[in-house]
């Protein structure tokens, strides 16, 4: 594996149901140790994309590579890097939070001591500690995305991929996470996060994509993407196009 | 608003699918023109008890039925939690909408037998039945309603959830043993003349007038008598009580939609505290951990178990009570045949949590053989205990070789079919974390029940046949090779189905996932057939052809329409009639017994009774083959296989509008 290899590379991703087509040769390349944002409006294909690009939903055509390891065709080396955080999705819901991760740790074969350590810290650190002993089903949208968070980081990855990590997490955990990501990436971990938050984006990524209509419109280092225009927000519009002004509707006085 | 939600319901059935609902319609149709004949035939003396319990039976269903699959939910309370309408209001308008469908109409048309009965008793009777009639059909729905809503409620608690396991289970093993239970009256008097001629003895006949189902009738045969005073009564009391349940029913869905799902900080222990920290800490440890977990704390999941357990349990009591002892071995037998029904939806009733398994290499084989194990550890020292314990108790001795082939092969049928069929066929229903006020809320699996209880019969009879052999020709050193093969059978079974069905996962566990997720159509409150892209499946058949049978099965199950499914669950439940019919009656005709029962072609002139029973047995084959053929049926093309495009195409609007 050369050092030029990148962290995560999706290729030619292609997706049709029935008559959408929902993700259109996307392609993108997330360079090791950097923070990517892949931003785009409701319905761009942010979510089938990185669905299709960890192994969970079969694409028509492409795929996607984790440090050179193809995710559909080599899926053992390429699922013992990456952390995964999707959205919306279930849990083992009759567990608690605890045992949901001291189940995971387990699952990928950790040693006894290092479960206890790494669950331990988790759950401290994200401010889980005091839900420990609530069931996941009890819990709250922000409470799921951070066990969820917990959960993607327990193997130690080596790539994150989060899908709306911030949705509905409040702002004292928002910092807490943007920390924990922040020093990730730091000492060399790679990260990918979807939003359509676009400060917050700019804020925290290094690099990011533009998807829209399931096509990538720009990708890059960040302000190679925001060019001459004043924010990322601003660039995002004439990128997409803004829908027509909207003065109101008569009947709504 | 009434007729607004009223509209709403109907036009989610016509975007329905229309074919369970038939055949449903037509068998139910039949059940109630068979009560309106009842009402009209039955001698006089006799009619009104009889009447009685079978408006008791039709209650009872209304009450149980929803009870155990979760209820109705196609237009759920939720949905008008926002509007501005008085409780008053919706709740009329959630009974009146319910009124439209099949079942209540049916149900109506079973009521009318209060009418027929009626013109017997005469004029008066009649005009007190007209207003009995929709009085009684709307009791039954109401406490059908009640009854749905305290189970859910109940269900959060331990206790609930061991109370509604014990009903369920008293109404399956009441009905695994009525038939045994007639087998034993009928050998000293005929039953069936007894109950029509003289009536149903009176403490049954009271208590079933007195069931809400019961005062219409009542009502009626007192204006029959000319008491109209106490028809009167009765008819203000019915309208009393629907006014009651109404009131009750608008309590629980107000405290559904203001409370929480679940009660608050539930630090549950699961089954088997201690045994969870013996088991190994590697990863399949860890699956079978999760599973002891849920098995305990999901109440869906605690019901079937119970429901496995006590039916057991409820079988040999009702043994024991009727002095039918040779029922109380079997009861472990039953416990696990039903353990294995009832655990073949495990993934669909975890719902998209597969990720998690997907995600992690190497996990799938792990996910199979630990929810094997946690099965093997849930249920099978339950039914050992019970079977043992039983035939220890009762002195039967005849029962060890028996027991002793069967229930190895039984144990390892159920545990190999079901996690196949949880993998190939589920069912998928609601997220779990989207239940709703319904913690019941799953899948409907009866179409895979109907197949998997005679594939279980089926498997068993190898160790069955070799055991009678034994037992017929009085062969006892036959007895060890019987029970080699049922234990041999059962490993293989259970390990050999277990590797088919983790394999499966490897090679299509993202398109399990995909079932799992979109496969429930929220909005209509049931599964919807997928439609996947053709070229997910191009690649992978070319290899596949030669690979046998278990791969063309796993391929036609998962392709198989809604019409073949319907047909192979009925073929599936009724192809050992004749089967039974005619080996019995070839038995019985042959040996020249004088009891015949409920063998059909005994009761035919001598000449005939063979080639019939022999006619009766070559039908119950030609119906298995008919199975054969559907399952097996040979796919020319995989992209002309597919389903009815357009419906189904809901799913990527989720996975779009939801994320991204």
């Amino acid at each position: 594996m050369s050092t030029q290899t990148p962290a995560f590379e999706l290729y030619d991703l292609r997706k049709r149901f029935g008559d959408t087509l929902a993700v259109d040769h996307v392609g993108l390349t997330v360079p090791r140790g950097s923070f990517y944002g892949l931003v785009g409006p409701n319905g761009a294909g942010k979510t089938t994309s990185l669905t299709m690009a960890v192994g969970l939903l079969r694409p028509d055509s492409g795929g996607a590579r984790v440090f050179g390891a193809d995710v559909w065709s080599d899926p053992v080396r390429a699922k013992s890097m990456i952390g995964v955080l999707p959205d919306g999705m279930a849990m083992p819901e009759r567990l608690t939070g605890r045992e949901l991760l001291t189940y995971l740790a387990r699952l990928r074969g950790l040693a006894r001591k290092q479960v206890r350590e790494r669950v331990d810290d988790l759950l401290t650190g994200l401010g889980l500690d005091e839900a420990e002993n609530t069931l996941i089903i009890e819990y709250s949208a922000g409470m799921r995305k951070k066990i969820g968070l917990a959960g993607a980081l327990i193997h130690a990855p080596r790539l994150l991929v989060l899908d709306e990590p911030f949705e509905a997490v409040d702002p004292v955990s928002a910092t807490v996470i943007r920390g924990i990501l922040r020093s990730f990436t730091e000492s060399g971990g790679s990260v990918i996060i979807s939003s359509h938050v676009m400060a917050l984006v700019e804020q925290v990524c290094d690099h990011v994509g533009v998807i829209a209509r399931g096509r990538v419109l720009a990708s890059g280092p960040i302000d190679e993407v925001r060019g001459a225009h004043g924010d990322l927000e601003e660039a995002f519009v004439e990128l997409v196009g803004a829908p027509e002004p909207l003065k109101g509707f008569a009947w709504l006085a | 608003m009434v007729g607004v939600m009223v509209g709403m319901k109907l036009a989610i059935l016509r975007n329905g699918s229309g074919a369970r609902r038939t055949i449903g319609g037509i068998i139910g149709l039949a059940l109630a023109i068979g009560t309106v004949l009842v009402s009209v035939f039955a001698p006089m003396e006799a009619v009104v008890g009889l009447l009685a319990v079978i408006l008791a039976v039709w209650f009872v269903c209304w009450v149980v039925g929803p009870t155990s699959g979760g209820g109705d939910e196609t237009l759920r309370p939720e949905y008008f939690a926002l509007e501005p309408v008085p409780s008053r209001t919706l709740m009329v308008g959630l009974l009146a909408s319910s009124c439209v469908g099949v079942t209540v109409p049916v149900t109506t048309v079973a009521a009318l037998s209060l009418f027929t009965l009626a013109i017997r008793f005469g004029v008066g009777a009649a005009l007190v039945a007209v207003v009995a009639i929709p009085l009684t059909v709307v009791v039954i729905v109401l406490c059908s309603r009640v009854a749905t809503a305290a189970t859910g409620r109940a269900m959060r608690t331990r206790i609930g959830i061991e109370v509604s396991a014990i009903q369920n289970s008293a109404v399956l093993a009441a009905g695994f043993s009525i038939f045994m239970i007639y087998q034993a009256v009928s050998r000293h008097t005929d039953v069936f003349a007894l109950l029509w001629n003289e009536g149903v003895a009176a403490p049954y006949s009271t208590a079933a007038l007195a069931l809400p189902s019961g005062w219409g009738l009542f009502a009626v045969r007192a204006a029959g008598e000319g008491s109209y005073a106490q028809a009167f009564g009765a008819l203000a009391g019915t309208a009393a009580l629907a006014v009651v349940l109404l009131v009750v029913w608008g309590v629980f869905v107000r405290e559904r939609l203001a409370g929480p799902t679940t009660s608050p900080t539930r630090r549950g222990r699961g089954v088997g505290g201690a045994l969870l920290r013996l088991l190994p800490s590697g990863p399949m440890g860890a699956v079978v951990g999760r599973e002891l977990r849920t098995w305990g704390q999901d109440p869906r999941r605690a019901l079937e178990l119970r429901m496995a357990l006590w039916t057991g349990v409820l079988v040999c009591a009702l043994g024991l009570s009727a002095g039918l002892t040779f029922m109380v071995p079997l009861a472990g037998l039953i416990m696990v045949a039903l353990a294995g029904l009832m655990s073949l939806n495990v993934y669909a009733l975890d719902g998209s949590a597969l990720w998690q398994t997907l995600l992690v290499p190497g996990a799938e084989r792990r996910d199979v053989r630990g929810r094997q194990l946690a099965w093997l550890l849930v249920f099978v020292p339950a039914s050992v205990l019970v079977t043992v314990g039983g035939i220890l108790f009762t002195g039967q001795d005849w029962a060890w070789p028996w027991v002793a082939a069967l229930l190895p092969t039984m144990i390892g049928a159920s545990v190999g079919w079901s996690v196949l069929f949880a993998v190939v066929w589920p069912a998928p229903g609601p997220e779990p974390h989207r239940h709703g006020g319904n913690p019941l809320a799953a899948g409907d699996p009866s179409g895979q029940f109907t197949l998997l209880f005679p594939i279980l019969l089926v498997s068993c009879a190898p160790p069955a046949a070799l055991t009678a052999l034994a037992v017929l020709t009085d062969a006892p050193h036959l007895f060890p090779v019987a029970i080699a093969v049922g234990v041999l059978e059962g490993v293989l079974l259970g390990w050999g189905l277990g590797r088919a069905a983790h394999r499966r996962l490897e090679r299509r566990g993202p398109e399990l996932l995909g079932t799992l997720r979109w496969g429930w159509d929220a909005t209509a409150g049931r599964s919807v057939e997928r439609t996947e892209p053709e070229s997910s499946h191009e690649g992978e058949n070319e290899g596949e052809e030669e690979r046998g049978f278990l791969t063309r099965l796993e391929r036609d199950l998962d392709g198989m329409s809604s019409r073949a499914g319907t047909a192979l669950a009925v073929l599936g439940l009724t192809f050992w009639l004749p089967i039974y019919q005619g080996v019995a009656s070839l038995f019985g005709a042959l040996v020249g017994t004088r009891n015949r029962s409920w063998h059909l072609p005994l009761y035919l002139p001598e000449a005939w009774q063979v080639p019939v029973a022999v006619a009766m047995v070559l039908l119950g084959v030609a119906m298995l083959a008919a199975m054969a053929r559907i399952l097996f049926r040979p796919v020319p093309d995989a992209s002309v296989r597919r389903r009815e495009p357009g419906r189904g195409a809901r799913p990527p609007e989720a996975a779009r509008t939801r994320g991204s």
